[in-house]
């Protein structure tokens, strides 16, 4: 099974290499103006504010676009970000989503693309409070799947035909079980507790996402470049 | 004495090869262009916020797919800590990062990067009491973290080139127990390898 899915991953990389190789030489394109049809790949980093924990986070991420059409594009990515609570236990979360991006701005330099985003995510959230030489608080780790939306604005920057550098800012509100994770002064001692509650609430974060992007492909030989 | 000897040839290595470029006179002003896939391999050290280092053996592959810009990724495997406040038992990152290469008209190459990366960390004291065995237990976490690199190249023409490099790793550790700020300035140097496998396809 190891073997297949080894093996899928290698044809998967060494076709897009083939593509990438052929189209820099044969036909140099111009991906900033396309209508669509661009396959990029990139990576993320993310941070998140304003949570529910009050605390910042901070995320390793990717992503994969499919533009559709000059003024829409397609965002596929995952991200993984840690939060520390107060340094008395840790919050993580795992996205996994989509956004469409609308480019409504068609601008005669090249190099500065504005867009405005909205998508879907589903998130794994793990709380754990940290255990101490005395206690084990390993039983009280609270976890929770949720799903979320999110809109926002960004910008990529293109440096040449086939990069890009962008920067984001997004709000995501979750729908799901309520993680409560509260600092409390036990007698001078700080102290964790973290609590589900039942029902489903909404809670939200900011997200400001600065990421990079190789234009790897032309899916469908868009005629405009 | 040995290691002693293995340290001078790495370190002379890079000297032959350039003398011996130089020597023919054909060094092309800008080696630098798209379809350039390079890598190397050497050691790197890190200087921590509480006066530690962490040795490190870093390995890299590099793809110029345009000119001026490269994607890259890193592989640090940790080896040691150093310093009386050393606490980091492993500490094993991948890193990936897009860098952009200062135009200049020699075959030397600044170039500045920034790229998120991925860590595999467990600290060697502390930790959180385990019930089950009774020990106290540092669990391995998986951190994320940010990297600012800076460096500057000089190159041989075709294969070789040496390099030094710095990076600032912005990061935190965290696991079962406790925080860690596992944030340091990064030093490596060292001969790399480079290959324009787009070679064939410009000259034709």
């Amino acid at each position: 099974m190891q073997r297949k899915l080894i093996a899928g991953l290698l044809a998967f990389v060494l076709l897009f290499a083939s593509q990438t190789l052929g189209q820099e030489i044969e036909k140099p394109k111009d991906f900033r103006t396309t209508d669509g049809g661009t396959f990029s790949l990139g990576m993320r980093t993310t941070g998140s504010f304003f949570g529910v924990d009050g605390n910042p986070g901070f995320g390793f991420g990717g992503q994969f676009r499919i533009q559709l059409l000059r003024w829409l594009n397609t965002e596929w990515f995952a991200d993984y970000i840690t939060t520390s609570i107060g340094d008395l236990g840790k919050r993580e979360d795992y996205h996994i989503g989509w956004s469409v991006m609308f480019y409504p701005f068609k601008f005669k330099q090249k190099w500065f693309q504005p867009y405005l985003l909205a998508g879907h995510c589903f998130d794994y959230t793990k709380v754990t409070p940290y255990s101490t030489a005395t206690q084990d608080n390993s039983d009280k780790i609270q976890d929770r799947w949720s799903a979320a939306a999110q809109i926002g604005l960004g910008t990529h920057f293109h440096i040449g035909n086939r990069f890009d550098i962008g920067i984001s800012g997004q709000y995501m509100f979750h729908l799901g079980k309520e993680i409560h994770a509260d600092i409390i002064d036990n007698s001078g001692v700080r102290e964790l507790h973290v609590e589900t509650h039942k029902g489903n609430i909404l809670e939200g974060h900011l997200l400001v996402t600065v990421n990079f992007n190789v234009k790897i492909a032309d899916l469908w030989k868009s005629k405009k470049q | 004495m040995e290691i002693k000897k293995a340290v001078i040839i790495l370190l002379m290595f890079p000297l032959f090869v350039m003398g011996q470029d130089s020597t023919k006179n054909k060094y092309p002003k800008r080696v630098l262009d798209n379809g350039m896939l390079s890598g190397g391999l050497t050691f790197a050290v890190g200087f921590g916020n509480s006066k530690t280092q962490n040795i490190y053996v870093q390995g890299y592959a590099e793809y110029m797919f345009q000119k001026n810009i490269s994607v890259r990724g890193d592989i640090f495997v940790f080896i040691n800590s150093l310093g009386e406040n050393a606490r980091l038992k492993m500490n094993h990152q991948l890193l990936v990062f897009s860098a952009y290469h200062i135009p200049t008209n020699s075959p030397i190459d600044p170039y500045v990067g920034l790229g998120p990366g991925l860590a595999l960390t467990r600290l060697t004291d502390g930790g959180g009491l385990d019930s089950v065995s009774g020990n106290l237990e540092q669990k391995i976490g998986v951190n994320p973290f940010l990297s600012f690199n800076f460096g500057l190249r000089y190159y041989a023409p075709k294969w070789f080139h040496m390099y030094i490099e710095g990076a600032y790793v912005l990061g935190r550790h965290l696991s079962n127990s406790e925080t860690f700020d596992m944030s340091e300035l990064r030093l490596s140097f060292g001969l790399g390898f480079n290959i324009d496998v787009l070679a064939k396809r410009k000259r034709k």
